[in-house]
């Protein structure tokens, strides 16, 4: 069994982007973990509205503090505390991207990992290749790191380098899924949250809304980090 | 509501009652990460309409528990969205009996910070007597509570422009005679219910909750509007940089060159051979 870890910071996303998706996909019977903004007004009405379509989903409210990587560290830590299980783990959030042209199409992109078809063939990737790690979609497999000079081509260089540091990581991959939307091995997480705490990984993000395009982010880098950790743990990462 | 009742529990447990329509308040005992997963699964099942807070007592012995795997298992229960908010703030309940939690509490509120939440300390009072200072969370132990006081200090700090605080009654789950107890206040309720002064203080207290919802929404709006100056800025300076660069990378190309362009794209089929000829044609093929 997956489970399906959502962050939704527009009040709307629900109706919009996952309602449907998650109906198409009920044939799986997904483990469904939410994450709502804390100070939104309308969560009241949300939370029946989920609960009414899904009566199985774990939902909680947290503070606008890491943008979507806040939300699922969060849920990540709800998972470990309430001992949930699953063999895979799929993030996905409500991707606005406003501040790009191409957030929308990039969004329907992303979202392609749970499309029923793709998901039949990634659980079947799962289980034929025990060394596959993370799956996401290919367009948006990246890298940024130059082994020239050893540094990340991008704002965040020094934030990913002082993270991989303090928790040691041990990388010959440095490819990531940007978007932050992909298909993880739950054991993967589980391993290094059991470490370190989901809610002390948290403190360090930054509050409010934000992008990394002028100065490097903690938040953005842990974006890195979550793909890092399965290379760290010898899996790999694919396009699908 | 302007007056909450909460069920002071240890556990829920099954003999949590089931027709209890009011909040549930945890007494935190010393329990330890490892022991709270069930905990945490329980209370995603619990209503909306029952909220749930903590209390700290005597009982909690928390001076050991400072800890941050502990702390953050608090943390975690402030997140379940039954967790009673004041203002979208977490309330922990506190004891008037207690005196060595100052260490942990200061512990708590850093940590919470740091995940961008503040706390609300409610410390209790008992029941016996209405003080007209700080929150008001009274600890009952019997049925004889001065309703008319209260409700009638409620009024007066609100009508001094104070903002008082909702008032809660704790009441402790295997308290002797609860049932009965519980009886007797509900007809002193009824009784109140039709009193001048709980009508008034009643609609005060809605248009207080009704001007605290709207400021909240407005909160929102203002945030939102901000966000979407900031992505209206950023969208400008991409579109100026997208100018720049199809100025260097193509416009800066002589004419020649870019006509030869046309002609390579109409071979390679992405574009229709009328639009070299005419700026009405169809120019790009589907």
């Amino acid at each position: 069994m997956f489970a399906l870890f959502i962050h939704i910071y527009n009040q709307d996303s629900w109706e919009r982007i996952f309602k449907e998706r998650l109906k198409e996909i009920q044939e799986f019977s997904p483990l469904i973990l939410v994450n709502l903004c804390l100070a939104h007004s309308g969560n009241a009405e949300l939370i029946h509205s989920i609960r009414n379509e899904f009566p199985e989903a774990f939902i909680i409210t947290t503070p606008n503090k890491g943008r979507d990587i806040g939300g699922k560290l969060a849920l990540t830590d709800f998972y470990v505390k309430a001992e949930l299980q699953s063999d895979q783990i799929v993030f996905l959030h409500d991707k606005q991207s406003h501040h790009w042209f191409a957030g929308e199409s990039w969004r329907q992109k992303l979202f392609e990992i749970i499309e029923p078809g793709k998901i039949k063939a990634i659980l079947e990737k799962y289980q034929n290749d025990p060394k596959t790690g993370i799956i996401g979609t290919r367009d948006f497999i990246k890298n940024e790191f130059d082994k020239k000079t050893k540094e990340f081509k991008t704002t965040n260089n020094r934030k990913i380098k002082e993270l991989i540091s303090v928790y040691n990581l041990k990388l010959n991959d440095y490819r990531f899924v940007a978007g932050a939307m992909f298909w993880v091995r739950s054991s993967i997480l589980e391993r290094f949250f059991s470490i370190h705490s989901a809610l002390s990984c948290r403190e360090m993000l930054e509050e409010g809304n934000f992008t990394d395009q002028f100065e490097g982010t903690y938040t953005h880098s842990w974006e890195r980090i979550f793909c890092f950790l399965a290379n760290d743990q010898g899996y790999s990462i694919n396009g699908i | 509501m302007l007056i909450n009742k909460w069920l002071v529990i240890d556990s829920f447990n099954n003999t949590t009652p089931k027709d209890w329509r009011d909040g549930f308040c945890l007494e935190l005992l010393s329990h330890q990460p490892g022991d709270m997963s069930d905990l945490y699964k329980d209370l995603q099942r619990l209503p909306l309409g029952n909220p749930f807070a903590i209390l700290l007592s005597e009982k909690s012995s928390l001076a050991q528990n400072t800890n941050d795997p502990y702390i953050e298992s608090i943390i975690s229960l402030f997140f379940q969205p039954s967790y009673f908010l004041d203002s979208d703030i977490p309330v922990i309940f506190l004891s008037n009996k207690t005196t060595d939690h100052a260490w942990f509490i200061e512990r708590l509120s850093e940590k919470c910070m740091k995940q961008g939440l503040p706390v609300l300390i409610f410390k209790t009072k008992s029941a016996g007597r209405v003080e007209n200072s700080g929150s008001q969370v009274y600890e009952v132990t019997t049925s004889d509570i001065d309703y008319n006081a209260l409700v009638e200090n409620w009024l007066s700090e609100h009508l001094e422009g104070k903002d008082p605080d909702e008032i809660h009654f704790l009441f402790k789950e295997n308290a002797p005679g609860l049932t009965e107890m519980l009886r007797e206040m509900e007809k002193k309720e009824i009784l109140l219910h039709n009193t001048k002064h709980y009508k008034f203080a009643k609609l005060a207290y809605e248009k207080q909750k009704l001007i605290e919802k709207y400021k909240t929404e407005l909160d929102e709006k203002v945030y939102v509007e901000k966000n979407t100056q900031l992505y209206l800025r950023m969208q400008k300076k991409q579109t100026a940089d997208n100018v720049e660069w199809y100025h260097h990378e193509y416009e800066i190309l002589p004419t020649w060159y870019k006509r030869l362009g046309h002609i390579v794209k109409v071979l390679m089929g992405r574009r229709t051979f009328r639009s070299l000829f005419s700026d009405k044609a169809k120019k790009y093929k589907d």
